[in-house]
């Protein structure tokens, strides 16, 4: 947030800085590995027995495998970050607010988190697929909800235009099952799972093809955010102002819209015609999780908050 | 009987900070935390204006309605208090606070902002506890208001204080008659 736009300074220990921003990218990157898993899981089903079919596990089980550890870290950043973080462990004597979302999300995360460890210690068993698929289908719900609560955390301040009521946990949502996929398939071509099969890309270049889809839809997201932020006028022109003329220009364009949008949507678009080569997969799949980082932050520091109306 | 709240008179401050100074005597505020501060703004230009800035105590607060830890509470009387144990210093209440009334004093554990430190209408000092251990609680009387020079901080029952205001205006047109 930047505080040098309100008309009192606020101390940079009391801001909230790159460990939330950090955070609601692994947040977000966490509740879309989740969500993959879950889809990967159906998808195994419809082809079962095939190899296409373990082609859909390997992703189903490197979703299993990404999403706990990332929510967890993510989870034990945010303590770093807290005054007091001993208090902040215990969940059943902090997080007692319903109309905060902050509360909200902690509940939801502990959820996520334990169902996603117990799935986890069931893969890593390996024959209890029943029990497995049960608890791994639960990610699909609760992933969406994560995600939305990463948007609906900020949009709880009223007062900073471009954290919008609305718009912005349509948005985080969106980035955070982008980004979801595409941390999912880049862990299921490393070689801690075996070599990478032809069925295995087709099965990334699938989901790479619900990529595009999803980064088509983001696209529109942003523009029509963009517009109503800054039709808010005051702080929020001066935002969208900041984001693409101002300081973070570079980042908004270069990182967010070139590398984290448009070259991803390129390559996936490629993919329709025929299946690509893995390099290029890692690819597009490395730059979207470049562009999900780099939104969270540019919406993270160039939040202007409104200010008083004197007469 | 109304609610206790504060009203700032911008025309009337000169901006002599009588009132951060009678706020960190009387409630033994530390550096760094200012419950209440004086904001110049549009500062060298025309229309320059010095404003108080405490908490206002919001009828609906925003930073009671994000605090995931109930740390921050609306009394019966309309002074929005807080429970110092309880806070494990988010931060969220100084996103959500229009006025940026939360005061956070650092030394936490990582160097993290500490627990947060608020306006209480002078109902609550800082850090200061009785024998028992608990906080200790005042009457709400605040005292940048009583302190104040010129009287453009007026702050107490909502009813008197907007009584005390519409006569000063009836006051000045009469004046400027």
């Amino acid at each position: 947030m930047l505080y040098e736009q309100w008309l009192w300074d606020v101390p940079k220990h009391a801001q909230w800085g790159w460990i939330i921003a950090l955070y609601l990218f692994l947040g977000g990157v966490g509740a879309g590995a989740h969500i993959t898993a879950g889809m990967a899981w159906i998808l195994n089903k419809k082809n079962k027995g095939t190899s296409k079919g373990e082609a859909y596990e390997r992703i189903n089980r490197a979703g299993a495998y990404l999403g706990p550890p990332t929510l967890i870290i993510g989870t034990t950043l945010l303590l770093f970050e807290l005054g007091d973080p001993l208090r902040g462990m215990l969940m059943y004597v902090a997080y007692i607010n319903p109309t905060s979302w902050m509360a909200v999300g902690a509940w939801l995360l502990f959820i996520l988190i334990s169902t996603g460890v117990a799935n986890m210690v069931y893969w890593s068993i390996g024959k209890s697929s029943g029990k497995r698929f049960k608890i791994g289908i639960l990610g699909i719900p609760l992933g969406f909800t994560v995600a939305a609560y990463t948007g609906y955390l900020l949009s709880a301040a009223q007062f900073v235009p471009l954290w919008n009521e609305h718009l912005l946990p349509l948005l985080f949502t969106i980035s955070a099952i982008s980004t979801g996929i595409a941390a999912t398939c880049l862990f299921a071509f490393m070689p801690i799972f075996g070599p990478i099969t032809f069925e295995l890309k087709k099965g990334a270049t699938l989901f790479s093809k619900i990529d595009a889809l999803l980064i088509i839809t983001e696209i529109a997201v942003l523009c029509v955010f963009l517009m109503e932020v800054k039709a808010f006028g005051g702080a929020g022109l001066a935002s969208v102002n900041l984001l693409t003329m101002g300081r973070y220009a570079v980042f908004f364009w270069g990182g967010v819209v070139f590398l984290g949008l448009l070259v991803p949507l390129i390559f996936s678009i490629h993919s329709f015609k025929k299946t690509p080569r893995a390099k290029y997969l890692t690819f597009e799949f490395g730059l979207v999780l470049l562009g999900g980082l780099i939104l969270r932050f540019v919406i993270l520091f160039g939040a202007i908050k409104q200010p008083i109306v004197i007469p | 009987m109304g609610v206790n709240k504060f009203l700032i008179d911008h025309t009337r401050c000169i901006r002599c900070t009588g009132c951060e100074t009678a706020c960190k005597t009387n409630n033994g505020v530390p550096t760094g935390v200012r419950r209440i501060r004086v904001v110049t703004v549009n500062e060298g230009k025309v229309g320059e204006r010095n404003i108080a800035m405490p908490c206002f105590h919001c009828y609906d607060a925003p930073c009671v309605k994000v605090c995931p830890t109930r740390t921050l509470y609306k009394r019966g009387d309309g002074v929005v208090n807080h429970t110092k144990e309880k806070c494990i210093g988010c931060g969220y209440c100084l996103v959500a606070c229009p006025f940026g009334a939360p005061q956070f004093p650092g030394g936490g554990i990582f160097g993290t902002r500490g627990k947060m430190d608020k306006c209480s209408f002078c109902v609550q000092p800082f850090n200061q506890k009785d024998e028992q251990g608990n906080m200790i609680e005042n009457e709400p009387i605040p005292m940048c208001a009583r302190f104040c020079s010129t009287k453009a901080l007026l702050g107490g029952d909502s009813t008197e204080i907007s009584k005390q205001f519409r006569e000063r205006i009836a006051g000045f047109i009469s004046f400027s008659f």
